[in-house]
């Protein structure tokens, strides 16, 4: 062996990452002391068992076509996330790389997989996930339960507001009116919580007309679009596969946004259009509003923050929290540009495949 | 004037809330509260035996522990006629989430949906709807 076999050998042998030469028949006639040590099985063992045996059933089919395309010269290489067995009968996660080599000796090809074991993170994730899914039902069942005793104080509190206009002075009925005022706050904050909370698990999964949706959304909000004096212009979009219950608060939070945010000076337009990207649609929604400026990008889809001072505008903070977690439900992004005074643009991506 | 009204609530205070919008009203005879959805099927029953007339409006709490307002319905359904008579069954809810929405259109007896806290106004929108000849005003 010359010097750089010997280094090819030793790199081989010690790589950190599992490495497999496989046959055209699925079976590794030589891996590396990471990928046996990975699945539990000797060299010798693997020799033996082409990689669907070892391969969790669920993914087999994939890696098998794939291997299959990859034979056949259709693709040069592929990826995927996927499950092996150990043969301690343990199920782990890992990255797989597959690329084709032709060995010059024996004039046969065969195919180099690199694997990298990612149990741990996938791991991390699904907990994280279920974390997640916890918080939201904390966060729907106490704004729920909180909702029976607030009703009770809203009643008792009618009734008192009623019966009392002749006993009371006037110092004390505007006492009433601000509980009643600040009840009336805590139900709608409630009412956003429980809204919030339910939002991504909707699977009512549709392929839509995103003009058809906007102009239905943009109905809805006729009084503050009079008020704004607002035109809208929406470019030729493709119809895209959302969650449609969910993308149609989207769109609605997102013109009622738009709206709201106009420049006090100009007429308000806003601009609807798409791009097609690799593997998603990007929407953008322009307006000539007032704009945001940079430091706000991230703050402004957290929720009840508002950025406007109460006088000039009484809402509750809400709407762009419910979009950052409607599009993230969908597998896609959101985020703003925006030249402040000028014009505001939120853009966010929808996956082709949900 | 109707005779009987029938209030099923686990929560007290919202029993009485209730029961002192109808009494302020004067729009019944008698007024009956039920903590529990069991025990009100338990009482419909003994109205039968006893001959006593059935409610005519039946204000219904969707979230109970025990038997909630949807397993009522379901056992409400299975009763006798002569129990049920006409009853009007307006289920009260603190908000409306789908598939409240989605399960109401499967069963036959509910008349309609209103949002806590009754009031006298959403209380006389109930009686001149499904009692538009007592005159209510």
């Amino acid at each position: 062996m010359d010097n750089n076999e010997q280094l090819f050998t030793d790199t081989f042998e010690n790589a950190g990452v599992g490495i497999a030469l496989v046959a055209t028949d699925g079976k590794p006639y030589r891996v590396n002391r990471a990928f046996s040590k990975m699945l539990g099985y000797s060299e010798e063992e693997l020799k033996h068992l082409s990689f669907d045996r070892f391969t969790h059933p669920q993914d087999a089919t994939k890696d098998l076509a794939l291997f299959e395309e990859l034979k056949a010269g259709k693709i040069d290489r592929y990826s995927m996330e996927k499950r092996y067995i150990t043969k301690g009968k343990e199920i782990i996660w890992v990255i797989l790389n597959v690329s084709m080599g032709f060995d010059q000796e024996t004039q046969e090809p065969y195919a180099i997989a690199i694997v990298q074991d990612i149990t741990e993170r996938v791991k991390a994730e699904t907990e994280l996930e279920q974390r997640n899914e916890q918080l939201d039902h904390f966060a729907y069942l106490s704004s729920h339960d909180l909702q029976q005793p607030l009703s009770n104080i809203e009643g008792f509190l009618n009734l008192l507001i009623e019966q009392s206009q002749d006993l009371l002075d006037e110092e004390c009925k505007q006492y009433l009116a601000l509980i009643d005022r600040s009840s009336k706050q805590l139900k709608e904050k409630l009412q956003a919580i429980l809204t919030f909370s339910r939002l991504g698990s909707s699977q009512d999964k549709r392929k839509v007309n995103p003009k058809a949706v906007i102009e239905k959304e943009w109905a809805k909000l006729s009084d503050l679009r009079l008020q704004k004096n607002a035109v809208l212009h929406i470019d030729t979009l493709d119809n895209v596969e959302v969650y449609q219950d969910e993308f149609e608060l989207l769109i609605y939070h997102l013109l009622k946004n738009a709206l709201i945010f106009s420049s006090d000076g100009r007429i308000s337009e806003i601009k609807i259009t798409m791009l097609r990207l690799e593997h998603s649609i990007q929407f953008k929604i322009i307006d000539n509003g007032r704009g945001i400026h940079p430091s706000y990008f991230e703050r402004v889809f957290q929720i009840f923050q508002q950025l406007h001072e109460k006088s000039s505008y009484d809402g509750l903070g809400v709407g762009l929290s419910y979009c950052k977690k409607i599009v993230e439900h969908h597998g896609g992004k959101i985020w703003i540009e925006s030249t402040p005074g000028t014009e505001c643009i939120i853009n966010f991506t929808i996956p082709y495949k949900l | 004037m109707l005779d009987l009204i029938l209030l099923i609530d686990d929560d007290a205070p919202t029993n009485m809330l209730n029961s002192i919008i109808i009494k302020k009203l004067n729009c019944s005879k008698q007024v009956v509260a039920q903590q529990r959805a069991d025990l009100a099927l338990e009482y419909l029953k003994e109205l039968g035996a006893n001959q006593s007339k059935a409610p005519d409006l039946i204000l219904l709490d969707i979230n109970m522990p025990g038997m909630n307002g949807w397993e009522f319905l379901e056992e409400y359904e299975k009763l006798e006629q002569n129990l049920k008579a006409n009853a009007i069954v307006v289920m009260l809810t603190t908000s409306l989430n789908p598939e409240d929405e989605k399960r109401s259109k499967e069963v036959s007896h509910l008349s309609s949906f209103e949002n806590k806290p009754l009031t006298k106004e959403k209380m006389l929108n109930i009686l001149n709807r499904y009692f538009p000849e007592r005159n209510f005003g």
